[in-house]
C-alpha cells in the first residue's frame, strides 16, 4: 500500500493508520462539522420568520426561506434562497442567491444580492442564522446608495410610493 | 580515542539506516523499513526515534504487541516523546486497556500542545483521546444508570411496603395517607431523574464553545477583546480572512493571543461530568 503523495514528508515518518484514523482531518470535514453544528442550532433556535436546511444529502448546499417583514412591500411573501458553502467555510462567506424574483435595489435579476457581510465584511463568527437575519433587515432598509439594480434604487429615492407599489405587485406575483 | 570513533561511526551509520527506513516506510515497504530500523537499533539502541519509527511500522501492520513493546522502550529512553506516548496509547486501546490508553494519549497531548500547539498531530491525538473517553463514559454511564434504576425500584418497593404497613393499623386509613404516599413517590422519581441528568447527552453550553467552530474548546485562547477561540482556528482566520477579531472586528495580531486557562479548566470539569460531550460527531 502506498502513502498518498500529498502527505507532508517530515524527516521522521508520519504514519497513516490502517484504519485511516490518522488521516489528517481536512478542512472539508472541519467545515462539514461546523455546518452540522449550525444545522442543529437552527433547528433548536430558528431566527424569526426564516428557515434553512440542506437541500438533500449534500451538507454544503442549502435552501432557505425568508418571509417578507410586515410594514414593507414584501409583507407576507415567501422568498426562497439558495445557499452554497465554500469548502473552506467559515473562512469564506457562503454564497447566497435569491431564487424568488424580488423588486429590490440590492438584488439583481439573477438573484445575486449585495450585502457587505457576504463579501468584504465577512467574519467566520457569522452564521447562516445571522446572515438570514441581516438579509431580512435589508428588506426593511434597502441600501439605494450601493445598489445592484440602479433603476430600482433611483425610483426608491425619487418616488418611494411608486417603488413600493411595484415591489408589492412583484411580491404578489412571484412570492405568494 | 578508538571506542569514540567507533561509536560515532556507528551513530552515523544508524542515522543513514533511519533515512533508508523512512524512505521505505513512505513507499509502503514496511518489511524493509522494519529491517532498516532494526539495524539502526542494533547499532545504537539508545536512540528513541529508531524505536518509535519501528513502532509506527508495526502499527501499519496491525502488530500491536510489537507496537507496545517498541513504544515502551522508546519512552524509557525519552519520556517526552509525543509520538511514543501517543502510539503506545493507541496500542493499549487496541487491547481494550481503556484507562491506561487514555493516560498515554493524555500525556502525548499535554506534551504536544504545551511545546508546540501546531505540532505533531495534536488534532488527531485529541480525536483518538476523545473517542476513548467517550467509550469510557459509555461503559461507566450504563453501569450508573443500571445502579440508579435498581436502587429506584428498591426504594419504590420499600415505600409501598411502608405505606401498606401504615395502612394496616386500624383507623389510620385515610386519603391523607394516600396523598402523602403519592407525593413521596413523585419526589423519589424526581430525585432519581436529577441524579441521572448529567449522563443524558445534550448541548454543550455556548460559553465553553469556540465562536468559530461552535464546538467545545480544546486549546482556548483569548483575544484583547475578551473573546475566546480555538487556537488553531483563530490562527487560520488571521491567516486566511484578516487581522481582526471575528466577533468584535477589532484589529488583532496572533502575538496578542493568550491561553485562556480558566476556560480550559472549565471545559475539563464539564467533560469530567458530562462524558458524552467527548462525542466528536
Amino acid at each position: 500500500m502506498m502513502i498518498g503523495g500529498g502527505r507532508s514528508s517530515s524527516s521522521s515518518s508520519t504514519a497513516t493508520a490502517a484504519g485511516g484514523t490518522w488521516v489528517s482531518t481536512t478542512s472539508v470535514s472541519a467545515s462539514g462539522k461546523r455546518i452540522q453544528r449550525e444545522m442543529s442550532e437552527l433547528n433548536a433556535d430558528p431566527p424569526p420568520h426564516c428557515s434553512a436546511a440542506p437541500k438533500g444529502d449534500n451538507l454544503f448546499h442549502w435552501v432557505a426561506t425568508i418571509i417578507g417583514p410586515p410594514g414593507t412591500p414584501y409583507q407576507g411573501g415567501i422568498f426562497f434562497l439558495d445557499i452554497t458553502f465554500p469548502s473552506d467555510y467559515p473562512f469564506q462567506p457562503p454564497k447566497v442567491v435569491f431564487k424568488t424574483r424580488i423588486y429590490h435595489c440590492n438584488v439583481d435579476a439573477a438573484g445575486n444580492l449585495s450585502l457587505d457581510i457576504l463579501k468584504d465584511s465577512w467574519s467566520p463568527a457569522l452564521t447562516i442564522s445571522k446572515v438570514l437575519t441581516a438579509i431580512r433587515s435589508v428588506f426593511s432598509n434597502p441600501g439605494p446608495y450601493s445598489p445592484l439594480t440602479s433603476a430600482v434604487a433611483r425610483l426608491y429615492l425619487a418616488d418611494k410610493a411608486k417603488h413600493d407599489e411595484i415591489a408589492s405587485e412583484w411580491t404578489l406575483r412571484f412570492a405568494k | 580515542m578508538r571506542p569514540h570513533s567507533v561509536s560515532s561511526a556507528a551513530a552515523k551509520q544508524a542515522e543513514l539506516l533511519r533515512i533508508v527506513g523512512n524512505n521505505c516506510f513512505k513507499q509502503g515497504h514496511l518489511g524493509a523499513a522494519i529491517d532498516a530500523y532494526t539495524e539502526a537499533i542494533t547499532l545504537c539502541p539508545g536512540v528513541a526515534v529508531y524505536w518509535t519509527n519501528r513502532a509506527l511500522c508495526h502499527r501499519r501492520k496491525n502488530d500491536w504487541l510489537k507496537v507496545e513493546k517498541d513504544c515502551r522502550r522508546a519512552i524509557q529512553l525519552d519520556n517526552s516523546s509525543v509520538k511514543a506516548h501517543c502510539t503506545l496509547g493507541l496500542a493499549l486501546l487496541q487491547k481494550q486497556e481503556l484507562d491506561e490508553g487514555v493516560n498515554e494519549l493524555q500525556k502525548a497531548l499535554d506534551l504536544g500542545s504545551g511545546a508546540n500547539p501546531k505540532g505533531y498531530m495534536i488534532d488527531e491525538i485529541w480525536q483518538e483521546l476523545a473517542k476513548a473517553k467517550y467509550l469510557q463514559w459509555e461503559h461507566a454511564s450504563s453501569k450508573r444508570s443500571w445502579e440508579l434504576q435498581s436502587l429506584k425500584e428498591a426504594c419504590e418497593t420499600a415505600l409501598k411496603e411502608k405505606h401498606f404497613l401504615d395502612d394496616s393499623h386500624p383507623g389510620s386509613f385515610s386519603d391523607e395517607a394516600i396523598i402523602s404516599h403519592m407525593k413521596q413517590l413523585e419526589v423519589l422519581s424526581r430525585v432519581f431523574k436529577e441524579a441521572g441528568e448529567a449522563d443524558i447527552p445534550g448541548e454543550v453550553p455556548d460559553y465553553l464553545c469556540c465562536k468559530i467552530t461552535l464546538d467545545i474548546l480544546r486549546d482556548p485562547v483569548i483575544t484583547p477583546s475578551g473573546v475566546t477561540y480555538e487556537r488553531t482556528v483563530i490562527l487560520q482566520h488571521l491567516q486566511k480572512v484578516g487581522k481582526f477579531d471575528p466577533v468584535t472586528r477589532e484589529p488583532l495580531d496572533h502575538s496578542q493571543l493568550v491561553p485562556n486557562l480558566a476556560i480550559k479548566e472549565a471545559v475539563q470539569a464539564y467533560l469530567d461530568g458530562h462524558g458524552w460531550a467527548y462525542n466528536t460527531n
